[in-house]
């Protein structure tokens, strides 16, 4: 068994924010990285130490593998936790810090190399008997040939793109009694338009999941062959195929389906003698069946939803397993309690395409928040939110006895927050808690694009207009009466301009 | 008085009178009360009398002038649409028009030394005086307008040397 000394988070923003706090629990250094626009950023400021990366794109900053092991060593610190995203599923740099006589707070490289390359963990999973969406390569494949297969796979068929995306060159054919006519005009017109699209007519089939739901399996493993889940989440509720509300647990979740599921889960982490977090992530029919997607071998953006139902941290259980340690609790003494709910605020306009927005983040206000809601956020008031990085402005999580009241809780929870400033999904978000088919738990994938119009803005009532005319006169008192509240963007002190000031 | 903002890029027109404490607005024929509960900071308390119900508002201004509102989970921005002189950069805490009027008295003269508070110009608009006061200890270091003229809200009045070169 090592004692990890101090950790090099090989991350930023909120992610970094929260290692931060459990390393400074367990009595841990922390370094941070940042580059030169991030200065003023939380993870600046709450890290023990921060080494600057510079300027730059991120293949020379923040991706720089062998620049950030080098800052480890000079930094002397003993292990790298990488977060999400950015190389925290790169076996090339696990494998290097390994080299590098350092802890890599996560998978061993062979690990995510086996669950990375798709083909080869298709491959394992069909080994395993585990279920896949039932499909076919069509390459090569003669139209008739493509139809028998079509027809062993069963209707609804999806015909989509090899090269595709955006649902181009993509077709479902039904089952209406000419399914074998319907599926050879659509297969087609779906090379067609993949022709079109993307200069490539090679398609696939596989089965067409009809209302499917995310849902996945959180999943511990130590260097000791033990193994556990942390039961599942649901995050169905995704806009250009990423999640922004997550939930546990998942509202048609049942004990006999749990129990498949996450045994499915686990079979995968005996495989590959899996140490550390990590999330298998499966689709999830409305006849009750379930498909293995991936698997992501790091922490989770959406972790906190289980920390509520667990009661568990996480990021100490991914240190302790990295020290060599036994995981701290065998499955049968790891239980759920109530329901917990995430939502990802991102600075971003739902009403354009969900496209990212930058800008000066002029204020946050997040003191309101009560008993049961948590906020991880890696911005402050007068941060930038820059082109550079991803647009998430924060995570506010709650957690309550029911799902019902975790909803209302949640909420409640988003009026308290707010990040002024920046066009982002606050308010959408709120639109989604409060629609029907989402407190009746019908959270499919395709939720934001069925109900995209119920999800448009209210118009203001007469009431809500009239108080908007009222409000500046009130924003102008403030700079008469009180001006110490009249806070001012463009005034944020340049600290060192105010000590030249008065040193002078 | 006639009231116009832009919202969200729409605009909203409207009728409004105030005391200070209590504002009426008329807006499509419908006629609303407010009166200002509690305010703190950002933070504005209003009551419909209507309902008596209390409307909480967050506000902020950005320095070209717009508002930032954040009310009951929805985020608005808000422009006012009558010309107004922005303000110059690195020049804080200039006593303001806080809305549209005429100036009454001026109370102050250049270069003169005032404590934070102290009355400076009387003003009316919507046909009640307002006294500008000063937001901090400072020395007035030019007076923008004189009795009678016409300002537009938002308009700077007068100008204190910067912080620094109050004792030079």
């Amino acid at each position: 068994m090592i004692k990890i000394h101090r950790v090099l988070i090989a991350n930023r923003g909120e992610i970094a924010v929260r290692i931060i706090q459990t390393l400074r629990e367990m009595g841990v250094a922390s370094v941070c990285l940042m580059t030169e626009e991030e200065a003023g950023l939380p993870h600046t400021l709450y890290a023990d130490e921060v080494i600057s990366l510079g300027v730059g794109p991120l293949r020379d900053t923040y991706l720089n593998q062998d620049r950030i092991i080098e800052i480890a060593r000079q930094t002397k610190s003993d292990a790298i936790h990488p977060g999400y995203g950015l190389l925290s599923e790169n076996a090339e740099f696990a494998f290097k810090v390994e080299k590098a006589g350092l802890i890599f707070i996560g998978p061993k490289a062979v690990s995510i190399k086996a669950m990375g390359d798709k083909i080869q963990s298709k491959e394992r999973c069909i080994r395993l008997g585990i279920p896949l969406i039932p499909g076919v390569q069509a390459e090569g494949l003669s139209d008739e040939k493509l139809l028998s297969a079509a027809k062993k796979i069963g209707p609804p068929v999806l015909i989509k793109a090899s090269a595709g995306g955006g649902g181009k060159g993509m077709r479902i054919v039904e089952d209406n009694g000419t399914f074998a006519q319907r599926f050879i005009e659509a297969l087609g017109e779906a090379r067609r338009e993949a022709k079109a699209a993307f200069g490539d007519d090679r398609v696939l089939i596989e089965k067409y999941i009809q209302n499917p739901r995310h849902i996945e399996i959180q999943v511990f493993g130590d260097q000791h062959g033990n193994y556990v889940h942390l039961f599942e989440r649901e995050c169905s509720i995704q806009r250009r195929y990423q999640k922004i509300i997550e939930e546990s647990p998942s509202p048609i979740m049942t004990d006999v389906l749990r129990a498949k599921m996450t045994e499915a889960a686990l079979k995968i982490c005996r495989d590959i003698n899996y140490v550390g977090a990590g999330t298998v992530e499966f689709i999830f029919s409305e006849q009750g069946e379930f498909f293995f997607l991936e698997m992501n071998t790091r922490l989770q953006v959406e972790h906190p939803v289980t920390e509520w139902v667990t009661g568990l941290d996480l990021v100490r259980w991914q240190m302790l397993v990295a020290q060599g340690e036994v995981l701290p609790l065998k499955q049968s003494e790891i239980f759920h309690r109530g329901h917990a709910l995430e939502v990802r605020l991102c600075a971003e306009d739902p009403d354009n395409a969900f496209l990212p927005c930058i800008g000066t983040i002029l204020k946050v206000a997040h003191q309101n928040l009560g008993p049961g809601q948590r906020l991880d956020t890696g911005y402050r008031e007068g941060n930038g939110v820059s082109v550079s990085f991803d647009s998430l402005l924060g995570k506010l999580c709650v957690h309550a006895l029911t799902r019902h009241l975790a909803i209302e809780r949640m909420i409640q929870a988003l009026k308290s927050v707010c990040f002024l400033g920046v066009k982002n999904n606050r308010d959408y978000l709120g639109r989604i808690l409060r629609h029907p088919a989402f407190q009746a738990g019908k959270t499919y994938t395709s939720f934001v694009q069925t109900f995209a119009k119920d999800l448009l803005p209210k118009t203001l009532t007469c009431e809500e207009e009239a108080l908007m005319l009222a409000l500046p006169i009130l924003a102008s008192q403030i700079n008469v009466v009180g001006e110490k509240n009249g806070r001012v963007a463009d005034k944020i002190p340049d600290v060192f301009e105010l000590i030249r000031s008065k040193l002078g | 008085m006639e009231k116009k903002i832009i919202l969200d890029g729409k605009e909203v027109i409207g009728d409004l009178t105030t005391d200070g404490k209590r504002i009426e607005i008329l807006i499509k024929d419908q006629r609303f009360d407010f009166e200002l509960v509690s305010s703190q900071g950002d933070l504005f308390i209003l009551k419909n009398s209507k309902d008596g119900q209390h409307r909480r508002l967050n506000l902020f201004r950005t320095s070209t002038g717009q508002l930032l509102v954040d009310f009951e989970g929805r985020s608005f921005v808000l422009e006012e649409t009558q010309g107004r002189v922005s303000r110059p950069k690195n020049v804080d805490f200039h006593p303001r028009a806080p809305m549209p009027g005429k100036i009454m008295k001026i109370l102050k003269n250049q270069g003169d030394a005032v404590k934070k508070g102290d009355a400076l110009i009387i003003m009316e608009a919507m046909k009640m005086e307002h006294t500008i006061r000063a937001g901090r200890d400072a020395k007035i270091k030019e007076i923008f307008c004189r009795p009678g003229d016409l300002v537009s809200g938002g308009m700077d009045l007068l100008a204190f040397e910067s912080e620094g070169q109050d004792e030079s």
